[in-house]
């Protein structure tokens, strides 16, 4: 009698633990999204994008591993898989930046895992990232032991793939928007360019403002500095 | 089998770890080459590279720089503009840009090997680019105050409130700062001071 206890007792732990991993799946499946199995790497940098490499390829379950050069980003809408995570060092995307902007709320829409790297201090550009749909936002100086962490995630219980933000994304318009201002435009210049009226953009400001959580114009100007910095880093002047 | 040593002065750190890869792939690529670390308080031998990290320091005090700056590797990173051109015109020791798309490990080996200076391409085209001085803006008293207050995040209202001046007053020395920096929005503004405060 007590043999077929402990037979049973197995028999039940096992279906508890298949049906806890079927869940994950289940609530992966629902959000249209599936774990990770391809890494696509983009990282300009020659140091960071080797020691990423070396930290994707010495985990205990391997990785496929593709890197993408600098001229190709635009490839990368076309070679994606929902299997994928997208990795992107945005401390060096110099001139690609707003691209790189305009890819991750793509990759947002296709439900495809990102992870963006930003260097420390950049407070703005971690919440820009946030609103355009970036999964995990890590910092450069903790890259070593955050990537792991991340990737572990990723690849078992998809944890950050289900995380919600608790703000609305940037739509479309917004990103545009906000790209034209953060490359001079006044908002008189962005109603000729785009045929609208004047308050309309002021509108589009003031929405972009509540995404952000943008309270005073000098957090404005300052978030604006931070996208200039970033994409004229490589500048000499 | 050759052993090139590298003694790192400062806490290791992601560029620190990424570097050693390098050095791993050289080594990996160069069989009769081999590399290894030299400890803080090896005193015995001298290393062929030592690697300082000033990525995150704002200012530089070049006195401050160890002795045999031929065999010195400073760490730096491209928004550091202030602090590359002191290191350039007042020292003789080698420069990475961390923020450097492509460079050769093999080059930093070579150079310190020759005694030679290595600089990294966002250096050197830094180096080459150096324009020279421009001439300082001058400002009157107030503006430099009303200057101070820009820095600090104050808008307009806040700045003719703790000066007591009007609004008017206010925006029309912020006119006069603009003209005289040659900007002629709060963005080109902003941008002018950053600049500022990081290069020279």
């Amino acid at each position: 009698m007590v043999h077929y206890w402990t037979v049973f007792n197995l028999v039940f732990i096992i279906l508890c633990f298949i049906m806890i991993g079927n869940n994950d799946l289940l609530k992966l499946k629902k959000q249209g999204r599936c774990p990770v199995s391809k890494i696509l790497l983009y990282e300009p940098r020659m140091l960071v994008r080797s020691l990423a490499q070396h930290l994707i390829d010495g985990r205990s379950r391997p990785l496929w591993l593709h890197q993408v050069s600098t001229p190709y980003i635009e490839d990368i809408r076309n070679s994606v898989n929902k299997d994928m995570c997208v990795l992107v060092g945005v401390g060096g995307v110099g001139p690609n930046f707003s691209e790189v902007l305009r890819l991750f709320r793509y990759l947002k829409i296709m439900k495809i895992n990102t992870i963006a790297w930003i260097p420390s201090g950049y407070l703005y550009l971690s919440r820009l990232l946030n609103a355009v749909g970036v999964n995990e936002i890590l910092i450069e100086d903790d890259l070593p032991n955050a990537l792991m962490v991340t990737l572990q995630k990723m690849t078992t219980h998809g944890d950050t793939a289900i995380k919600r933000r608790r703000v609305p994304d940037l739509s479309q318009m917004e990103l545009d928007i906000l790209l034209q201002f953060s490359a001079g435009l006044s908002a008189k210049d962005i109603s000729i360019e785009r045929g609208c009226c004047y308050k309309t953009v002021f509108s589009w400001k003031h929405n972009i403002y509540t995404i952000l959580e943008i309270k005073t114009p000098d957090q404005w100007l300052t978030m604006l500095a931070e996208m200039a910095q970033i994409s004229t880093l490589y500048q000499q002047r | 089998m050759y052993s090139y040593y590298v003694h790192y002065s400062s806490p290791r750190n992601i560029w620190s770890e990424a570097l050693s890869l390098g050095f791993d792939h050289l080594a990996a690529s160069n069989p009769g080459w081999c590399w290894s670390v030299l400890p803080s308080d090896g005193e015995s031998t001298p290393p062929n590279l030592s690697v300082l990290d000033l990525t995150a320091e704002l200012d530089i005090d070049i006195s401050a720089l160890p002795g045999s700056q031929g065999r010195l590797l400073v760490l730096v990173r491209a928004t550091q503009k202030r602090v590359i051109t002191a290191l350039l015109t007042q020292s003789r020791c080698s420069l990475l840009c961390v923020d450097d798309h492509q460079f050769e490990i093999k080059d930093i080996v070579d150079c310190s090997h020759r005694h030679k200076r290595f600089l990294s391409p966002f250096v050197r085209s830094l180096k080459e680019g150096q324009a020279p001085k421009t001439s300082p803006v001058s400002l009157t008293e107030t503006e430099s105050k009303i200057l101070a207050f820009i820095r600090d995040g104050k808008s307009g209202v806040e700045i003719s409130r703790s000066l007591f001046r009007s609004q008017k007053t206010i925006s029309s020395h912020k006119r006069n700062i603009m003209r005289k920096f040659g900007v002629s929005d709060d963005l080109a503004l902003k941008r002018k001071l950053q600049v500022q405060e990081m290069a020279i």
